[in-house]
């Protein structure tokens, strides 16, 4: 019976491999030339959309953890996780993020860098006892995303000799989570998390260009965000040596109330933006050999059915409509060695994390860009446990990506480094 | 902060029903025994452990296999595998990979105060209806007359020796 069970799912899971892979196969890009969108939906790049995870562990295995997770970060990458938990847990993380960005338009090349350091989490896991099975819940404070970017750009243009550009982007997406999690079985486990979403994101602008016979325009913008979304996990355990972890992230649907600074509106005027973040679905696989455990994680999303007042579209110059975003596959891969008779884990990971976002913003206009290396990062990490109750984990992940448009190349590099504590008792 | 939109409170009743439906409809994860008849003797369901009825209590909650075999002899075992609501945690603890053959893992679940099995037998096959084992000895009847004062114990030293014999051993 359970072998007919494991074979179905291995059947879903196959299923949801071959979806995965069509959907990165028929991924089509617009060529490097100008598009045209309706007046006041302009096709901006949102870059709440960049999701790095969270949890040093998770991190040093390249993010896969939506089947290994046993810690309180399974409200984030898995709910029913949280049925692996059986002592009271509270854990900490810190993420210190460094991105440095190549500007090179028509062949001047601008550097710009940023550096900060946040709170990235703060969990609380309670087992209730149980005669039988599992009941954990959870509470959890995340901080997934980043908005912390720095862009400057400056050269000649199409139309005229010179032009300087700079954004500052600063802030970050959370979630208020609280989940839950039961055996349903003695080897399958669920769960649900239910998170409210917050943060900030302030903006400064600034364009200047034929210095002296041309103009500048300026504006500054300060935004809260507040929204809304869940997710619902299954984790299969199959004796004695792996998992199998399925999650679904249901729609991020967020508001941004803001205030706009700029030379017609010295004061500010109020602006507000209603965006909604598509499906996401989770699947992946862990098993150990020896003192390994290896673990895989895809993660699919169709980025096309953003809605941002409606579809995101643009016309290439012969009429025909693009979606600005495309669906994108995750990859992760994570391998954990334990030190024998040490208590130190030992781990390594890759993620890839295709860039959706079609275009690019370069003399004024937006453009079809060309990937040249899509967002990957390798990582590495390590852990350590103290008197059986106290657990410290660090990450570090190196990688970015590379796109280009109409004489313009962008080349960012990202290295993050995340530090867990969690103490159990 | 915003009203929750209409979603964010279908959200959280669709969580709601889910977790109620699960937890009300009798699946798999139990918080108290079953009620059902009283056994005889000084057993009762609030002194028993799971292993004295079930074989495959040792998956109740202590899983080897479910928490990857490799925690087994590593100090991570007990930080995932150990519930909080046994009692011998730091007590008188020591490393697993140290532990004797003759080791007697006197833990106490002190949430509900009862008592768990030495042994930790994996696998199992299926759950027995309650039964006497074949040592099992009856305990007497109880007197219908309350204990004469000579019998009570004289200290209270001896009075919490006696109470740690009877969660310990039944017989």
């Amino acid at each position: 019976m359970r072998l007919r069970t494991m074979s179905a799912l291995i059947q879903k899971m196959t299923l949801f491999l071959v979806v995965a892979l069509v959907g990165l196969a028929i991924s089509i890009r617009p060529a490097q030339a100008q598009v045209f969108y309706e007046e006041n939906k302009e096709p901006v790049e949102i870059p709440l959309i960049f999701d790095f995870g969270v949890g040093a562990r998770a991190m040093g295995m390249g993010g896969a953890h939506v089947a290994v997770v046993e810690d309180a970060s399974a409200i984030y990458y898995n709910p029913a996780g949280l049925a692996m938990i059986r002592r009271i847990e509270i854990g900490l993380s810190l993420t210190h993020q460094d991105d440095q960005l190549d500007v090179t338009h028509r062949g001047e090349l601008r550097r710009s860098s940023v550096s900060s350091t946040k709170l990235h989490q703060v969990a609380l896991a309670y087992p209730v006892p149980t005669y039988r099975g599992s009941l954990v819940l959870g509470f959890a404070y995340h901080r997934p995303v980043s908005l912390d970017r720095d862009y400057y750009r400056v050269g000649p243009t199409a139309t005229g000799p010179w032009e300087y550009e700079s954004m500052t982007d600063r802030g970050g997406l959370s979630m208020y989570s609280i989940g839950a999690a039961f055996d349903a079985s003695p080897h399958i486990s669920l769960g649900g998390s239910l998170s409210l979403l917050g943060g900030s994101w302030d903006t400064d602008y600034y364009v200047e260009w034929d210095e002296g016979v041309g103009g500048k325009y300026w504006y500054r913008d300060e935004a809260d965000i507040d929204g809304v979304t869940g997710s619902l996990g299954m984790l299969y355990k199959f004796e004695p040596m792996g998992r199998i972890g399925l999650a679904v992230d249901f729609p991020r649907k967020m508001t941004i109330d803001g205030t706009k600074f700029d030379e017609d509106y010295p004061d500010g005027i109020a602006t507000k933006d209603e965006i909604t973040l598509p499906f996401s679905f989770s699947g992946g696989v862990a098993f150990t050999l020896s003192n390994f455990v290896f673990a895989l994680d895809l993660r699919f999303t169709d980025w096309s059915q953003i809605d941002y007042e409606g579809p995101v579209r643009v016309e290439d110059g012969e009429r025909r409509k693009f979606d600005v975003y495309e669906n994108s596959t995750q990859v992760r891969l994570g391998a954990e060695f334990l030190v024998p008779n040490f208590p130190i884990r030992l781990r390594g990971g890759y993620l890839y994390d295709p860039v959706p976002y079609k275009l690019m913003f370069t003399d004024d206009h937006y453009f079809g860009s060309d990937i040249v290396d899509d967002r990957d990062f390798f990582t590495v990490g390590a852990g350590v446990i103290l008197e059986k109750a106290f657990s410290l984990d660090v990450a570090f992940m190196t990688g970015g990506f590379k796109r280009s448009a109409v004489e313009t190349t962008e080349d960012l590099s990202q290295n993050r480094v995340f530090v867990s504590a969690g103490y159990r008792y | 902060m915003n009203q929750p939109a209409p979603g964010a409170r279908a959200l959280i009743g669709v969580f709601a029903l889910c977790l109620g439906v699960c937890l009300l409809a009798g699946c798999y994860t139990t918080l108290r025994h079953p009620m059902t008849a009283d056994l005889p003797g000084d057993y009762s369901y609030q002194e028993k452990s799971c292993y004295d009825c079930h074989d495959e209590a040792a998956f109740y909650h202590s899983n080897y296999g479910v928490y990857f075999d490799y925690y087994n002899d590593s100090p991570w075992f007990g930080y995932y595998s150990d519930p909080w609501w046994y009692g011998t945690y730091w007590q008188g603890c020591r490393r697993r990979e140290n532990r004797g053959p003759d080791f007697q893992d006197s833990g106490t679940r002190d949430h509900w105060q009862r008592g768990i099995p030495s042994g930790s037998p994996r696998g199992g096959s299926s759950t027995r209806a309650p039964y006497l084992r074949d040592d099992y000895k009856p305990a007497p009847a109880k007197p219908s007359q309350p204990p004469k004062k000579a019998e009570k114990p004289k200290s209270k030293e001896s009075k919490d020796e006696r109470t740690k014999g009877q969660r310990g051993k039944k017989k």
